[in-house]
């Protein structure tokens, strides 16, 4: 009997981090694939983003053709991190997009992030309102979240369009370090509707 | 001994149930050391300008936000239905766009008609000013002109418990 309370004991320590779980279907909004990894804390979801989404949005934004260009050679997902914990909790979670790896043909990549875009816009001498609007349509490189508080924002991989990849996720809760990994992420392929012909 | 085995798992059913279960947000957060907050100068769309420091005494409600944010689009009626409540109390409320220009948001208002004044900044110097990562983020600025409350990402602005913290601050 002492063992099998013990045991029980012991689930009842484990059930919240067994309850950590992928998701994936497809996003109610965008109608297109996402991926969701929950924890009865975080929920971060990446929703694949058409080139094309990302073409006539970077576009809209006033980006000449070649950026517009350069940008949609990236494979981009909308981003959406969260801190679904109960308010009275008091759980911060933190999280930093350097520490995160994409594992892809037995290579450890990086996202691309705010600061390495800047450059390249410095280089290229993009004018501001442009850089301004693309620093703030991209995740954070770094944010902390108190219980209900969450960002959208894209995030850019560098992988090619249509390549399957796994995405290590590096987070804090109150300042313990914890990881997951979502495997077989897929990038949305770059697919040309040709204009229908009589 | 069936008695206790019952006990436990019942126990162990509530734990785990308590954890799903329980949603409840809370709506503000306190910001630390609660710091003065930077003054701006800003114009909305109508071209009248708008100082930070001309609102004190008055509890301000700083938001930041562009009009391709998809939950800045989705938190402005809410917002706009508190403001209805809180301008009778003198609650100011600042929607400050982040670089875009008059023409995006004078077309984007026919969409999403909003009372409370919208600024631009197209240089996004203001916002540099204040420690916002992401959008939309909102401060709650008491008549002294401190940041106290802090919200990332978007609330229901027409909770009561919320719409209540931000008048105590009167």
């Amino acid at each position: 009997m002492k063992k099998l309370t013990g045991i029980l004991l012991l689930l009842m320590l484990i059930l919240p981090a067994a309850r950590a779980e992928l998701v994936t279907g497809t996003d109610e909004q965008a109608q297109l694939p996402f991926w969701e990894w929950r924890t009865p804390s975080l929920s971060v979801r990446f929703v694949q983003r058409l080139p094309d989404q990302s073409r006539a949005y970077f576009a809209g934004r006033g980006f000449e053709s070649d950026e517009v260009k350069l940008i949609a050679e990236y494979c981009i997902f909308q981003t959406v991190f969260k801190n679904v914990a109960p308010a009275n909790s008091k759980q911060v979670i933190e999280y930093d997009l350097n520490e995160f790896a994409i594992l892809h043909k037995g290579q450890q990549l990086s996202l691309k992030k705010r600061e390495d875009w800047q450059a390249i816009w410095e280089k290229r001498k993009v004018k501001p309102a442009q850089k301004i609007a693309f620093e703030w349509s991209l995740l954070p490189t770094r944010q902390r979240y108190q219980p209900a508080d969450y960002n959208w924002g894209m995030s850019v991989f560098p992988v090619k369009h249509g390549s399957v990849f796994d995405l290590r996720l590096t987070w804090k809760v109150n300042g313990k370090p914890q990881q997951a990994t979502i495997k077989n992420m897929q990038c949305a392929k770059d697919v040309y509707i040709a204009p229908a012909t009589e | 001994m069936m008695k206790r085995l019952r006990h436990i798992l019942y126990i162990t059913f509530l734990i785990g149930f308590a954890q799903i279960g329980y949603t409840e947000t809370e709506p503000l957060h306190i910001v630390n050391d609660k710091p003065l907050a930077a003054d701006f100068t800003l114009y909305d769309l109508d071209e009248k300008q708008h100082k930070l420091s001309d609102y004190h005494g008055r509890v301000v409600i700083v938001n930041f936000w562009a009009t391709w944010c998809p939950p800045c689009r989705f938190e402005l009626p809410s917002m706009d239905q508190a403001y209805q409540i809180l301008k009778q109390q003198g609650v100011v409320m600042l929607a400050i766009n982040v670089g875009e220009d008059e023409d995006t948001i004078f077309n984007f208002t026919a969409d999403y008609p909003v009372t409370f004044p919208l600024l631009l900044d197209k240089d996004a110097k203001v916002i540099k000013q204040y420690p916002v990562v992401g959008l939309p983020t909102s401060y709650i600025i008491d008549p002294q002109g401190h940041i106290v409350y802090r919200v990332i990402g978007t609330r229901d602005w027409t909770d009561e418990k919320l719409l209540k913290a931000i008048l105590d601050l009167n």
